[in-house]
């Protein structure tokens, strides 16, 4: 049976996502607590193993449905690069052979409180006009 | 680089599960000159595609729903002699750009993609498709 051993992510300061997209790392301390976002979750499999869960979390904005249609899916594909540059510049899980699958996407709400979660990292999602708050839950093992 | 040749008989079939991902891409093929005859979402859909379109160039993901990019690029060498690959993801541990390469793929591109590196990439191959023809 394999040993496992709790894993986070590295923090990556900063991303361009594309032209006028950027996420960028917030290391402030300070509580969030959401009830409207969207959730995508990637699933990992083989020697790092378990799931990462990333909210959108759209609390204080009023979206129309052409924002919509822009935001969201510039959204899971920011998410899908965070994890796998997470994955591929930490040194440690450099090697590890692992299978990620395309991200689950909900869009039903739910509550999400930073207080409650052990292994969160907390981004923002900054476009020309607006900027998001984006939280990442980790919930990761990997083979000692 | 004032390198000029002509990109119009080069044909790319574009492969990646996310519409964002496509759109982002394809408009740095289109504004560089190149023809995006099909688009896939899958690696099973991009087989119909390709079969139908017969391009000189696939770019794909990795990361796809059933079959991967990684998967899709031996199958593809397998049955197609005279098609490139490029292969794109977030992933770029050593040992994924390995298997990539291992497939058969020509270049492979780490996500965000840098348009300089993409159009690079493509100019690159589609100059070798030219020379070889």
């Amino acid at each position: 049976m394999d040993v496992l051993r709790p894993v986070e992510l590295t923090r990556i300061g900063e991303i361009s996502i594309m032209q006028n997209a950027r996420l960028v790392h917030k290391s402030d301390l300070n509580p969030i607590y959401s009830k409207e976002n969207l959730r995508v979750q990637f699933e990992i499999t083989g020697d790092l193993r378990g799931n990462i869960t990333c909210y959108l979390c759209l609390d204080h904005h009023e979206l129309t449905i052409a924002e919509k249609n822009y935001y969201f899916p510039l959204f899971i594909e920011s998410m899908n690069i965070l994890v796998g540059r997470q994955i591929s510049l930490d040194d440690e899980l450099n090697s590890y052979k692992m299978k990620l699958y395309p991200p689950k996407i909900s869009m039903n709400p739910c509550e999400v409180n930073t207080n409650l979660i052990s292994q969160i990292q907390k981004y923002n999602l900054v476009l020309e006009s607006v900027t998001f708050c984006v939280l990442v839950a980790y919930s990761l093992q990997a083979i000692n | 680089m004032n390198d000029k040749f002509n990109t119009d008989n080069i044909k790319i079939v574009l492969v990646d599960d996310s519409d964002f991902s496509r759109s982002i891409i394809k408009k740095m093929l289109s504004d560089a000159g190149f023809q995006i005859v099909g688009e896939a979402n899958s690696a099973e859909k991009a087989l119909e595609v390709i079969r139908d379109k017969k391009p000189n160039i696939v770019i794909t993901d990795i990361v796809m729903p059933s079959i991967s990019g990684i998967e899709l690029t031996e199958k593809i060498n397998k049955d197609y002699d005279n098609i490139s690959i490029v292969v794109m993801s977030s992933l770029s541990q050593e040992h994924i750009v390995l298997e990539a390469i291992g497939a058969g793929a020509s270049d492979f591109i780490p996500k965000p993609i840098q348009e300089e590196q993409l159009i690079d990439s493509i100019q690159k191959i589609a100059r070798q498709i030219q020379l070889d023809n």
